[in-house]
């Protein structure tokens, strides 16, 4: 364990990973609130057009994919907000044009889809030295800007009309995420690759909404499962040998599965008990020497009736009044 | 504070995409007052709501809020505005979190909640009943509970004027009554609303008096009880009369 972090590629491999595992879900909060979860796909594929790019001309990948992605975002964005974009066939032209030039332009540059492979499914090996200093800046500054900017980058993903009522400027605000969702997507080629980057912007913040109560705490909560992912990831990748992204992804999903199977205990969801009125109008039917070894038992679906509590048990609602029970 | 109205719109013209929803619309809100916004299905009052709220364009007239034109109104702050709440579907965040939204008006970008936010906001929740529910998540309350936290959120502002889109929408008979209780001692309180109602219902003593659209046209400012144009206007009345019950053209 020790001698992997001494080897330099992998310290590179493992800060970039962890600042991807960071600043993924914690834009793709924003994202998927807003129901485009694809979005950090449709980016990636534009991505691909600016690193063919970069490798036709022989230039450095990563500022050139930045600047063509953010374009593409912006576009994007662009056409949404004035209702162009419909049935989608906008961005489809947009993003498979974008992955379809990208290869063709990395085969001219002589480097074919194998060359690509670095970026689209990560590799360990590949963050350069000048490299890992662009990606520190980049996820510090979407970092910083993400969380400070929550509680609004919030109001807008949940009510537009209301913001926009509030005096926020929303069409700002939406074209800044789509920007910083396509740098995360550019900073984040080289450890889980531009076809898998949606994966992590997505995922941990289903595993964090399975986990947490409330939107603060599953912002924060995503963005801690997607830098355990990340680094997971990165760190089987070395073992096995295999694809920094892939493992990532795979990762991601396994700790998806784990919020499945123990959420609802960190949720502890009978707090939230679903409430009905009491009009005192409908028939109770006393039922004495009723068994109520089921209430409180675990899994017994608990109802608020006005005052009281109800067990549902057998197909209606049970509760205790004062010396005898009610059947509701 | 001026004594400018909360709401004062004159001659309104509004198209959407060349066709046009609202012709010659005048509206005010005096302060203090409750003025019902009603009209049946395809009369234009949410296009009325939402342009005067400045979401939508108008071709011709003014708008007014507290004696300031429309394109240059700064105090977003004076206008609460309250969603139907089915407009709002959320993961997981509380009501609360929903709830603090309303204090962004007040804040500046990159700055959290301060004590002041905290306070406004608790206060909020306290006056709609929702004091002991800040912590559940938004999407398992009730309709009206979800109402409710709405309110919340343009309260905590501290606005002069309530704008409100159908709260009683999807709303059980029971909350209603109590919504509309709630909405009367708001406006004894000294906040101007303007409510947009399918029907009066329990909303009827909280009012003070209602406007009706009619095909995009006000019809009648004078007399409250008049409702005659509502059903006239249903979409399916230009056809034949639809049974009820079977849902067939009669």
């Amino acid at each position: 364990m020790i001698e992997i972090l001494s080897l330099p590629f992998m310290q590179r491999a493992l800060i970039a990973a962890l600042l991807s595992g960071l600043i993924a879900p914690a834009i793709g909060t924003f994202i998927v609130q807003r129901k485009m979860s694809l979005l950090g796909d449709g980016l990636g594929h534009v991505a691909i057009m600016g690193v063919g790019f970069a490798l036709m001309t022989g230039t450095a990948p990563l500022p050139v994919a930045v600047v063509t992605c953010v374009v593409g975002a912006v576009v994007v964005e662009l056409l949404r907000q004035h209702g162009k974009a419909s049935g989608d066939l906008a961005l489809a032209i947009l993003f498979y044009g974008g992955l379809a030039s990208g290869v063709l332009m990395a085969g001219i540059a002589g480097q074919g889809a194998a060359g690509l492979s670095a970026f689209l499914f990560g590799s360990l090996t590949s963050v350069s030295q000048n490299e890992i200093y662009v990606v520190i800046a980049l996820a510090v500054v979407i970092l910083g800007i993400t969380i400070t900017l929550a509680p609004r980058l919030f109001a807008v993903s949940v009510d537009e009309n209301y913001a926009q009522v509030l005096g926020i400027r929303v069409k700002l605000l939406n074209l800044l995420v789509v920007v910083l969702a396509a740098v995360t997507v550019t900073v984040s080629m080289r450890t889980v690759g531009l076809l898998l980057i949606s994966a992590l912007m997505v995922i941990p913040v289903a595993t964090a909404q399975q986990s947490f109560v409330g939107f603060t705490a599953s912002f924060f909560g995503a963005m801690g499962v997607g830098a355990l992912a990340a680094v997971g990831g990165t760190l089987g990748s070395f073992y096995l040998d295999t694809a920094t992204g892939a493992t990532i992804v795979v990762t991601a999903i396994a700790l998806l599965g784990l919020s499945w199977l123990i959420g609802g205990k960190l949720r502890r969801s009978d707090r939230f008990i679903p409430f009905i009125e009491d009009h005192g109008q409908h028939l109770h039917e006393p039922a004495e020497n009723h068994d109520d070894r089921h209430a409180d038992q675990p899994g017994v679906l608990v109802i608020q009736h006005g005052d009281h509590l109800d067990y549902v048990h057998d197909g209606h609602r049970h509760a205790r009044h004062g010396d005898h029970y009610d059947e509701h | 504070m001026t004594a400018a109205d909360p709401l004062d719109a004159r001659g309104l013209y509004v198209s959407i995409g060349g066709m046009p929803i609202l012709r010659d619309v005048s509206i005010h809100v005096d302060s203090g007052e409750a003025v019902a916004l009603l009209g049946g299905n395809g009369s234009g009052k949410s296009t009325l709501v939402k342009t005067l709220l400045g979401l939508l364009p108008y071709q011709k007239g003014t708008v007014e809020l507290f004696g300031e034109h429309l394109p240059g109104f700064k105090d977003w702050w004076r206008v609460g505005y309250v969603p139907q709440h089915s407009a709002i579907s959320v993961a997981n965040a509380t009501v609360r979190e929903i709830a603090a939204s309303g204090r962004l008006a007040h804040r500046r970008p990159f700055q959290w909640l301060g004590r002041k936010d905290k306070v406004a906001l608790d206060e909020a929740l306290e006056l709609v009943g929702l004091q002991d529910r800040m912590k559940w998540p938004f999407g398992s309350l009730s309709g009206g509970q979800k109402q409710r936290a709405l309110i919340a959120r343009a309260l905590s502002s501290h606005p002069d004027l309530l704008v409100m889109d159908e709260p009683l929408a999807g709303v059980d008979l029971h909350s209603q009554a109590g919504l509309a209780q709630l909405l009367g001692q708001l406006r004894d309180d000294g906040l101007a609303l303007l409510v947009v109602l399918h029907e009066r219902g329990y909303m009827n003593p909280v009012l003070s008096r209602s406007v009706t659209l009619c095909d995009g046209r006000i019809v009648d400012d004078e007399h409250p009880s008049a409702m005659d144009c509502a059903p006239d206007m249903e979409p399916a009345s230009a056809f034949g009369v639809v049974d009820p019950i079977s849902g067939v053209l009669a």
